[in-house]
């Protein structure tokens, strides 16, 4: 019953999926990296990612499907649907389908999470592929993914760093410390908010950071007693600034994209990304102000990798492959690498590129309006377990935005 | 004409686009919400409906969606009276005829965009009022986007839906030959003011209910508008189903399920009493 129930509710979806031969995990595991390749030609890789930035699309249409084409004959279709990623596993697993109609998965942390629970992934993959080699797996905030180890089920695709950014017409000196931020806050009624979203609540994640003991005191699994002693101070120091929030903190923005939205209409002062190149990205398509500019709070902020997965029930687990390998080459990743295209931190380890990746990698990080990656590495704070983002999401909700 | 057959056939296939389909989402709203799909584990569970149930948040955003319907709908309505009452034949001729249709071709999405330039702190308006001196800047402006009160979207599904009953009642004023009407309560003795509340507005409001009723459930289920531009909390129903079938918490996704049921139930219950009343009048 509930497996013709989920059938007929994803009915529409599945519609079009098309039926190639499977290739059994016996099959895949038996095949060298040549034979995979070959294995991929002429196929089509169905890839749901975020396609909420317009230069992220073009990176992936303009750079990326093209070269998937004309080096692999590999046709890449995009879908939209990141946020939903789960929700659409669950609905086949549901169905009782055979076969996913998903090829390759943008995640991160919580999907990750999410995904491993519902144990929807294809792995371990990640050794088997030839660009593996130059990964940074060395840094903590690639090998793990909100405190969880990658054991090769996910590859990591970008690195980055949250960031405050500021106007700076409007904000001089930059408020480095929660203290500097909320004196700011307090002189500048209504001109400071942040996301009830990922990227907000990554923002109050980096405040427990600020009021933690130490750099250590969220790692490892969750740890209830740390996450609420953390959490209360976090929230005594919203509440102290609550009133001269934007719309007195009784409404904070949806996401990110809202945010941004009010920043770049002058509403507010301030924004974030968790993507420390965005700044001269989005000054450079001018939907920043030029007087925009990013930091981090002295106290640490959150670095974390966004990775790319394969489904389980994936009919192309191979040529999905192919495709991660592709986006681990040193062409693509200093391509995304470049503020004009994406700004993307890559999750190479440049030094050990043949030349001259290394110095053509150095010369595309140098950034105009933000610190340089290896100033912000020193106060790179890693993600918690992905248990504090569910409860904080919960409790912050409660406390703020309903009351 | 139709034979019989046909016409069963026909029927047939109408009610099970419209009733099948609301029936299909029951049956898999009422498994997700009891555990049966949707979740990490596919176990039996009450769970989803106890929390719901006993939370403020649905019944707080059922009574949120109606307030924002009814407030949505009736200022449009009377509009839409007035601007026919007033112009008349006018409106059927150009450019006011095209420029009533303009808005009918706006999607919610470029409606709550066009709100957002005009209504936000650093929206048009906000603009006009720091230019006359009587904001110093955005965080004077009172929030009419984004607003708990819903100001943002009343307006906005407001503009979106006088122009369809302005084409409707003006439709409905030659359908019912409302002018000639009015000229024979007149020559029967009325005066004017009672040709227009005794023959005129009566004719048009029952006219006008069945379609008003529809169009409220429609802006009751309203998404886009006030996804894009209300306030978190309270949210209308659909936006709020929208969050909790999205949880960060898999475990928790049949309370939007079961939010998901008791609004389908709401609403049908509330089309079959309709249905009877309209019969029976």
């Amino acid at each position: 019953m509930k497996h013709w129930l989920a059938a007929a509710a994803i009915a529409l979806s599945s519609a079009c999926t098309r039926t190639p031969p499977p290739l059994t995990d016996s099959a895949l595991a038996a095949m060298d990296w040549p034979q995979i390749e070959a294995a991929a030609r002429g196929r089509t890789v169905t890839f749901v990612m975020w396609t909420g930035d317009p230069a992220i699309n073009a990176y992936i249409a303009n750079f990326l499907a093209p070269r998937l084409a004309r080096q692999h004959d590999i046709r890449l279709r995009v879908v939209p649907g990141q946020a939903d990623i789960a929700n659409q596993v669950i609905a086949e697993r549901d169905a009782g389908r055979s076969a996913s109609s998903l090829d390759l998965l943008w995640i991160n942390g919580e999907t990750f999470f999410k995904l491993r629970q519902l144990q929807a992934l294809h792995g371990p993959f990640t050794e088997r592929l030839p660009n593996n080699r130059y990964v940074r797996w060395s840094d903590p905030t690639i090998a793990r993914d909100f405190q969880q180890p990658v054991e090769g089920y996910e590859m990591p695709w970008g690195n980055v760093q949250l960031l405050l950014i500021a106007d700076r017409e409007r904000v001089s000196p930059l408020p480095d410390t929660p203290a500097a931020l909320a004196d700011w806050i307090h002189a500048h009624p209504g001109r400071f908010s942040f996301d009830s979203g990922f990227t907000g609540l990554s923002f109050l994640k980096s405040l427990m950071h600020a009021f933690a003991e130490s750099p250590e005191a969220l790692a490892g699994p969750f740890d209830e007693a740390a996450y609420l002693r953390l959490r209360d101070r976090v929230f005594d120091w919203l509440r102290a600034v609550r009133a001269d929030l934007w719309r007195q903190g009784r409404n904070f923005p949806r996401d990110v994209a809202q945010l941004h939205q009010l920043f770049a209409a002058g509403e507010i002062d301030f924004t974030m990304s968790f993507n420390d190149g965005e700044v001269d990205n989005k000054i450079a398509l001018g939907q920043f102000p030029a007087s925009a500019e990013g930091y981090a709070l002295s106290t640490g902020m959150l670095r974390n990798s966004h990775y790319l997965g394969i489904p389980a029930k994936s009919r192309e687990r191979a040529a999905a492959m192919v495709v991660i390998n592709e986006l681990l080459s040193p062409e693509a990743q200093f391509e995304k690498l470049k503020p004009a295209v994406w700004g993307d931190g890559t999750v190479l380890d440049v030094e050990r590129l043949p030349a001259p990746w290394p110095a053509r990698f150095a010369e595309a990080a140098a950034r105009s309006r933000v610190p340089s990656r290896a100033a912000l590495a020193a106060i790179a704070r890693p993600e918690p377990a992905p248990e504090l983002m569910i409860r904080l999401e919960q409790d912050f909700r409660h406390a703020f935005v309903e009351n | 004409m139709p034979s019989s057959k046909t016409e069963r056939l026909l029927l047939s296939l109408f009610a099970l686009a419209t009733g099948g389909v609301v029936l299909l989402a029951l049956a898999v709203a009422a498994a997700g919400s009891v555990g049966l799909i949707g979740g990490v584990d596919t176990a039996f569970t009450c769970a989803h409906w106890r929390a719901i149930l006993s939370a403020p948040t649905l019944w707080l955003s059922l009574a949120y969606s109606a307030a924002i319907a009814v407030l949505s709908l009736l200022p449009s309505v009377a509009l839409a009276l007035l601007i026919v009452l007033a112009a008349g034949a006018r409106l059927r001729r150009a450019p006011l005829d095209a420029l009533l249709v303009l808005p009918l071709a706006f999607p919610g999405v470029v409606a709550a965009l066009v709100a957002v330039q005009v209504l936000g702190g650093a929206g048009w308006l906000s603009r006009f009022a720091h230019a006359a001196g009587l904001v110093a800047g955005p965080e004077q402006f009172p929030a009419l986007v984004h607003d708990r009160l819903g100001i943002g979207v009343v307006i906005t599904h407001s503009l979106m839906v006088t122009p369809f009953f302005v084409l409707l009642i003006a439709r409905l004023s030659i359908l019912e030959r409302l002018d000639d009407l009015a000229a024979l309560g007149r020559s029967l003795g009325a005066t004017s003011a009672q040709a227009l509340w005794s023959i005129r507005v009566p004719v048009l409001l029952r006219g006008l209910s069945p379609v008003a009723a529809v169009y409220g459930a429609a802006l009751l289920a309203s998404f886009e508008v006030p996804l894009l531009i209300g306030a978190q909390h309270p949210a209308m129903i659909a936006v709020e189903i929208d969050r909790h079938l999205r949880p960060l918490d898999l475990a928790t996704r049949g309370q939007g399920y079961a939010m998901a049921c008791v609004y389908l139930l709401l609403l049908s219950t509330a089309w079959w009493w309709l249905s009877r009343r309209t019969a029976k009048f």
